[in-house]
Parts: structure tokens; sequence; C-alpha cells
């Protein structure tokens, strides 16, 4: 019998490098008794929806801290026209 | 050609200022974000060619800065697993021993509570995403960079196991103790669980 630690690792594995046979129906049977790994099992794929939305967003203007850029443009019009 | 460097030169102007707050917000460093911009402008001076119009300037250099900032992490990524093999000999305790008792099972406060099933209108929600943000944050340097180049680009598995030097193993395990913190910050302080 599976562990819950056991199975949320699994979980993962599932993810990145699939599960083997045996891994696959010891999940299966775990997670359809346990309420608790099932919720994580659900709540894991949500996260990966939410966790990219997190890092793939465009930063709205002006969230990045007030930056002088002139400087910059400047060096780089420059290193542009060598 | 003077017609590229002119071409540029109008993009620096038009795009510096969108390209650095999107660097800025990724790797949290001026100094940092300055050169992975300049770097970006650079290199598309170089590949001017392959640009040839067939989508928008900004979309284009953007593609260059994410590749630049992807480059950045996986430097940062590597030598963080050098710090922390060093550390690990010392013995120190895994993530997942928060979570779990001896037997394996969950530990009675960290049980996952039940989340509502309406999803997708959480993305929408800036309340949660500042949550998420905060828990993410809240990662240690070796989980928080794994999660960024995972979803960075949409690169396959075992390309960012190749990039990063890492065996698949490696990779879902440190994927999983980033995730189950995310999850558990998020119960807890948005689900009220």
């Amino acid at each position: 019998m599976l562990s819950c630690r056991k199975a949320t690792e699994l979980i993962e594995k599932k993810q990145i490098t699939g599960l083997s046979k045996k891994e696959k129906i010891q999940l299966s049977m775990h997670t359809k008794m346990c309420k608790y790994c099932h919720r994580y099992d659900v709540q894991s794929q949500q996260l990966e929806q939410y966790i990219e939305a997190q890092i793939m967003a465009e930063p709205s203007n002006g969230k990045a801290p007030k930056h002088e850029l002139s400087e910059l443009k400047k060096r780089i019009n420059s290193q542009l026209s060598k | 050609m003077m017609d590229t460097t002119n071409k540029l030169t109008e993009w620096v102007n038009q795009y510096t200022d969108s390209l650095y707050n999107w660097a800025f917000m990724k790797v949290d460093h001026a100094q940092t974000a300055e050169d992975l911009v300049q770097e970006t402008f650079l290199a598309a001076h170089k590949a001017i060619d392959k640009f040839q119009n067939k989508s928008q300037p900004k979309t284009w250099l953007l593609s260059i800065l994410k590749n630049k900032i992807a480059d950045h992490y996986r430097k940062q990524y590597k030598m963080q697993l050098v710090n922390e093999s060093e550390i690990s000999k010392e013995g120190s305790s895994d993530v997942l021993d928060k979570f779990f008792d001896a037997g394996g099972g969950w530990k009675k406060d960290m049980r996952p509570g039940e989340w509502e099933s309406n999803e997708t209108h959480l993305l929408d929600n800036y309340d949660f995403l500042e949550v998420l943000k905060g828990c993410m944050q809240g990662l240690n340097k070796n989980s928080f960079l794994a999660l960024q180049y995972k979803f960075l680009d949409e690169k396959d598995s075992k390309l960012i196991c190749q990039e990063l030097e890492i065996t698949p193993s490696n990779f879902w395990q440190i994927l999983h103790r980033a995730k189950i913190q995310v999850r558990g910050c998020i119960d807890k302080n948005w689900f009220n669980n």
C-alpha cells in the first residue's frame, strides 16, 4: 500500500516521466480510497494552470519600480551603431 | 547597414521600457534586467534578417528576451545546485517532512482542504494572483528557479533536464517539493483551510 507521501510523489512523477504500469495501479487504488490525495491530484493539476498564468503574465506597466532608462537607451544605441 | 541600425534605434526608443519591465519582473534586479535588454537588442541586430516583418517587432524582441532570461536562469540554477549540494551534506531536512508524518500519512493540519471548483475565474482575480505570487516567492531558490524554467518556455521536460544537467528524476522531485509548498500555502492563505 502506498503512503500518501509516496502517492503525491507519483502524482508529480506522472506529469514528467510517466508511471510504470505497477505505479499507475498503485496510485489509482490509493486516490480512490484517500480523499486527501484525490484532492491533491486534482489541485495539483489546477496549480499547473495557476503557476503558468502567473509566470507567463505580462507585467502591466508601472509595476516595476520607476527606473531611469535613458542611459540604457543611449548605451544600446551607441553599441548598435558601432 | 544604416537602414538596419535606424530601425533598431527606433525599436530601442519604442520598446526598451516594456522589455525592461518584463525582464525586471523575472529577475528582480535592475542591473541584470538592463543587461538582458541590452543583450536582446544586440542579438536582434545580428539576427535582423530572420525577422522579415513576419510578426510584430515587440513579439519578436520579447521572444529573444525570453531566451536570454532562460539562459540567465540556467546559469543561476547551476550555481544554486552547486551551493545546495554543499549544504545538503550537513544533513538538512527534507521539505516533505513538513507535510507528512513518520508513517508517510498527511499531517493533520496539512491535509488538502476543499477548493472551489470554479477554477478559471480565479485567474482573473488580482487578489488571488497576489497570494499566489507571495506563495511562490516563499520558495527556496532552487524550487523557484525550477518552476520558472519549466513554464517560461514551453519546453519538453527532457530538453529542460538536458539543459539544466539534471536527471528527470531530480527534476520532478524538485518540482514536487515546489508545488506541494505552493499548494499548501494557497490552501491556507486563500481557501482558508
